[in-house]
């Protein structure tokens, strides 16, 4: 059984690129791990905060809040993430909080070439990220952006491309082209 | 199978099929990700096989991705489906799941 058509609200589907700030894509992550274990708690918890921290650094450098909000926003993604993972599996996490300094909704996108351990549904290494940050009192609009992500993610081909992109421009483009969208 | 087909508070028995239940989502966050999460989670526990609709789109219950593409708002009704041999059981745990606030962390 699968959705069968694309079903938010009367806005309609959302798109990424209405979400994803356009310097806040990281087309290849500082964060490795190529030494980690994925069973390795401890280490994983590490490289989840380095990578966090970096997707968050990358909004604030955005202007999508201000300085002094970064480490605050930065620990309660990590404080979600320990109710359970965003990794969501298929090799695709969706870090996120819902925070006040978001005015609206917010995200950065971040691919690792190599691929980094976050206590994925599957087991299997994470190569992307797309970090949302939404105003705490607008759930639908949290909502349709996790559908949004989801939704697109799905489609093997485009994360394929995805993954094969090198810079901000060649992620932004393969956003915009995305049909139906 | 003899079965209890329910909508809302209503029980109709011997009925044959999947078993049926109409549950208002009244998680303040809507089927967001954690409760989806932990549905589907739940769900692959049963041999039964689990269905969630909203409105026109139809998901696989025990598939988080297929979960949180129905983008159920707060106070939004869901039917759900279950059917296979411990269907019964199935449709009384995941309907607490979704319509339980389920005293979780809302200022996440």
């Amino acid at each position: 059984m699968t959705v069968a058509a694309p079903p938010p609200g009367p806005e309609g589907p959302m798109r990424l690129t209405s979400f994803i700030v356009p310097n806040a894509i990281i087309p290849s992550l500082a964060t490795t791990a190529a030494a980690v274990s994925p069973k390795d708690g401890p280490a994983v918890a590490a490289v989840k905060k380095q990578v966090v921290q970096e997707l968050v650094t990358a909004l604030q450098a955005a202007n999508a809040f201000g300085p002094e909000h970064t480490d605050d926003v930065v620990s309660e993604v990590l404080r979600r993430e320990q109710l359970g993972t965003t990794g969501i599996g298929r090799h695709i996490a969706i870090p996120h909080s819902r925070h006040a300094a978001a005015k609206d909704l917010i995200g950065a996108l971040g691919l690792s070439p190599g691929g980094l351990p976050f206590d994925s549904l599957d087991g299997e290494p994470v190569y992307v990220f797309v970090l949302l940050v939404s105003p705490k009192d607008r759930p639908g609009e949290h909502l349709r952006a996790l559908e949004a992500v989801v939704r697109t993610m799905r489609n093997e081909e485009f994360v394929r491309q995805l993954r094969g992109c090198e810079t901000k421009d060649e992620v932004w483009k393969l956003l915009e082209s995305l049909p139906g969208l | 199978m003899t079965a209890n087909v329910r909508t809302g508070e209503g029980t109709q028995v011997g009925t044959t099929g999947p078993l049926r239940r109409t549950v208002k989502v009244v998680n303040p966050l809507g089927l967001h990700h954690r409760v989806a999460d932990r549905f589907s989670r739940a769900a692959r526990m049963f041999a039964a096989a689990v269905a969630v609709t909203h409105g026109d789109n139809r998901a696989d219950g025990k598939s988080v991705w297929d979960l949180m593409m129905l983008v159920v708002m707060p106070d939004a009704e869901v039917v759900l489906e279950v059917d296979g041999p411990d269907a019964a059981a199935a449709l009384e745990a995941l309907s607490d799941i979704l319509a339980s606030p389920g005293g979780e962390d809302y200022t996440i």
